[in-house]
């Protein structure tokens, strides 16, 4: 590969997401600007505290949108996690760990379910995943029986409401560090080249002496696993399990992840673009919230960014 | 080719083999329907009741309608994420302008058909000139109508007149919902299977380049699919709206996943394609025929949702099997 061409290829990487960069940073001045103390640090504070969480999430929405799937199971998985962690644990600080510990096993099946159907059986990622994601919806009902009991403890409690170092909880500081090990994953390690082999050409990657069964099935074992640490936490941040908890994050999270410029055929972005496409979901969100806008007009305003950003950022990313 | 050969010419053994080989998706989920209806009559004495089966066939009639606005997307390859949201705004609208004056119903059906078509536009223009994939153009629109649905109704409120509903529902002893439904159900087969619209659209779904090459107007295609499913998805809600009567700015935020569920076990490939009108009708009722029958038996309601991910997986892997071999 002649210079040129690296500096071309190089631009198509990364340009979009320094442009998502660009977005995310001016709509937080203007935020700064409408109300002054956006920037604060007690702002940044909850604005993280919040973003952690969708942050979390969205590091299995990105890896599994990479290899060319999507994950709508991952608002049931939260759910799971959370109404298991608020029943089992019920405020019993020594439960905590070993409930902890039992999701996250709940979560491997989830994921290898998930894997498995995708894989070997072929079912299309959506398909596959809305169909887990709807039975793990009836399996939570039944378990609590519709109205889910229990509450958290109170290390679960200080995880999500303590502040460390002035502007971070416990949940941005395993955010920050489950980021980090994403990053380094997708762009320094075998694995992570595999994920985008996959999402080029899956049959290309097979050929290439590329494990894909099992590529593809750690992929959504590690988006399960981190859906369950999100619905974990979740329940430190709400004290009790609630049905509605993050009811619109498969959708949030499919928007986040495009918006920071990976494809949704697969094969090409990262997770350091969806960090700035959760921000800017959060940043507008909570400047909406300043504004006294209603649930209404806070949708509408998402919705066209979306198309804006799409359009206008990534307008340049024409298939193929 | 997927659409080479489709039906009728069954003069040839070879013809006929190849019918029934594209056929046995179809085939197989009236055979699970028949298997279904079977242990519903003997699960439940009340099944095969003339009431039962009046309240099955009414409670999914909105169910349908939904799935046949799904299809047009799924056959040209993608989902429609948006229906649920033209559902709740239809919704919102019919019951804010419809009041005992006859006009009123009149100019309400026409601003639901309009919606419907016009959300279908967007998503299309989106989808062609925003260079966007469908899912992901209708995720868009699909936030920004549930917000102008919450916009035009914050609280669930209102009804709809109860001579429209109850003529929409039972109208000439349910000979009118049988009626309607009956005819889009052919209009919509006849679309899809026996026009030039339909065999476009089957051609965009399997490979937009070469339908392109071979002169379709890729554009006109996938534009004119998302108006049809956003006017069926129009025509759902007014069923919808008929059925439950009352307005309900998130009564259509379920619809959009269940419609896939239809869609899929009823036949249509996701990569599109592929698709069955037929194969919908027989869904809809294993879908309807489970939750009535955990109705009739008075089981926990919220079985319904294993059971529908359990069919769904079920029918894709059975399928998949299938064509591996």
């Amino acid at each position: 590969m002649n210079q040129s061409n690296t500096r071309s290829l190089y631009m198509k990487q990364v340009f979009p997401v320094i442009m998502v960069y660009v977005v995310m940073i001016a709509l937080a001045l203007v935020a700064n600007f409408i109300n002054p103390g956006f920037l604060s640090t007690d702002n940044i504070y909850s604005i993280l505290k919040q973003v952690a969480f969708l942050g979390i999430a969205c590091i299995g929405q990105t890896l599994i949108i990479l290899t060319g799937g999507i994950d709508m199971s991952l608002r049931y998985v939260i759910l799971v996690s959370n109404v298991l962690a608020a029943q089992m644990i019920n405020g019993a600080e020594a439960r905590t760990w070993p409930v902890f510990l039992f999701i996250m096993l709940v979560c491997v099946v989830i994921g290898l379910v998930n894997g498995a159907g995708i894989y070997y059986l072929k079912i299309p990622a959506l398909v596959m995943t809305l169909a887990t994601g709807t039975a793990l919806y009836g399996i939570t009902l039944l378990y609590c029986n519709g109205s889910p009991g229990g509450h958290a403890s109170d290390t679960l409690s200080a995880i999500a409401n303590q502040k460390v170092f002035g502007v971070f909880n416990g949940v941005s500081l395993v955010w920050i560090v489950l980021a980090a090990v994403t990053i380094i994953l997708l762009a320094r390690t075998t694995f992570g080249r595999s994920i985008y082999a996959i999402g080029t050409n899956a049959e290309g990657a097979r050929y290439a002496g590329i494990n894909t069964a099992r590529v593809t099935l750690t992929v959504y074992v590690i988006a399960a696993i981190v859906a369950g640490i999100t619905g974990f936490f979740f329940l430190g941040y709400t004290q009790s399990g609630y049905l509605s908890t993050a009811s619109t994050y498969n959708m949030d999270s499919i928007a986040a992840v495009v918006v920071g410029g990976t494809s949704i055929l697969g094969g090409s972005g990262g997770y350091v673009g969806t960090i700035a496409g959760v921000g800017i979901m959060m940043i507008l969100s909570s400047m909406m919230t300043v504004l006294h806008m209603n649930e209404a007009g806070k949708q509408v305003v998402e919705g066209l960014l979306i198309i804006v950003l799409l359009v206008v950022v990534n307008g340049r990313q024409k298939k193929n | 080719m997927k659409i080479s050969g489709k039906g009728g010419v069954l003069s040839s053994r070879h013809n006929r083999q190849l019918f029934i080989r594209r056929k046995t998706d179809v085939i197989m989920v009236y055979a699970f329907l028949l298997v279904m209806v079977l242990f519903a009559t003997f699960a439940s004495g009340s099944f095969t009741s003339v009431r039962n089966i009046r309240n099955l066939f009414t409670a999914n009639i909105g169910l349908l309608m939904v799935t046949f606005a799904q299809i047009f997307v799924i056959g040209l390859g993608g989902v429609d994420l948006s229906v649920g949201s033209v559902i709740s705004l239809v919704n919102v609208v019919l019951i804010t302008l419809m009041n005992e004056n006859p006009a009123t119903w009149v100019l309400a059906f026409a601003a639901a058909l309009a919606i419907g078509a016009g959300i279908g536009l967007i998503n299309g223009i989106l989808v062609v000139k925003g260079n966007m994939q469908p899912i992901i153009a209708t995720l868009a629109t699909q936030t920004i109508f549930a917000g102008v649905a919450l916009f035009v109704m914050e609280n669930p409120s209102g009804t709809m007149p109860s001579v429209v509903s109850r003529f929409i529902i039972k109208g000439w002893g349910y000979m009118f919902p049988l009626l309607y439904v009956i005819v889009i159900t052919v209009v919509i087969w006849i679309l899809l299977n026996r026009t030039r619209f339909g065999r476009n659209l089957m051609a965009v779904g399997g490979n937009a380049q070469s339908a392109e090459c071979s002169g379709i107007s890729v554009t006109k295609t996938t534009v004119g699919a998302f108006v049809a499913s956003g006017l069926m998805a129009a025509i759902a809600a007014i069923c919808i709206t008929a059925y439950t009567t009352s307005g309900n700015p998130l009564v259509g935020e379920t619809y959009t996943q269940r419609s896939i569920t239809v869609a899929v076990v009823g036949g249509a490939l996701l990569a599109g394609g592929r698709l069955s009108v037929v194969g919908c009708l027989a869904a809809v009722l294993i879908i309807g025929i489970i939750n009535n029958l955990l109705n009739l038996l008075g089981m926990n309601a919220y079985y319904q949702y294993v059971i529908q991910g359990v069919i769904l997986v079920a029918a894709l892997a059975i399928s998949a099997i299938r064509s591996h071999k």
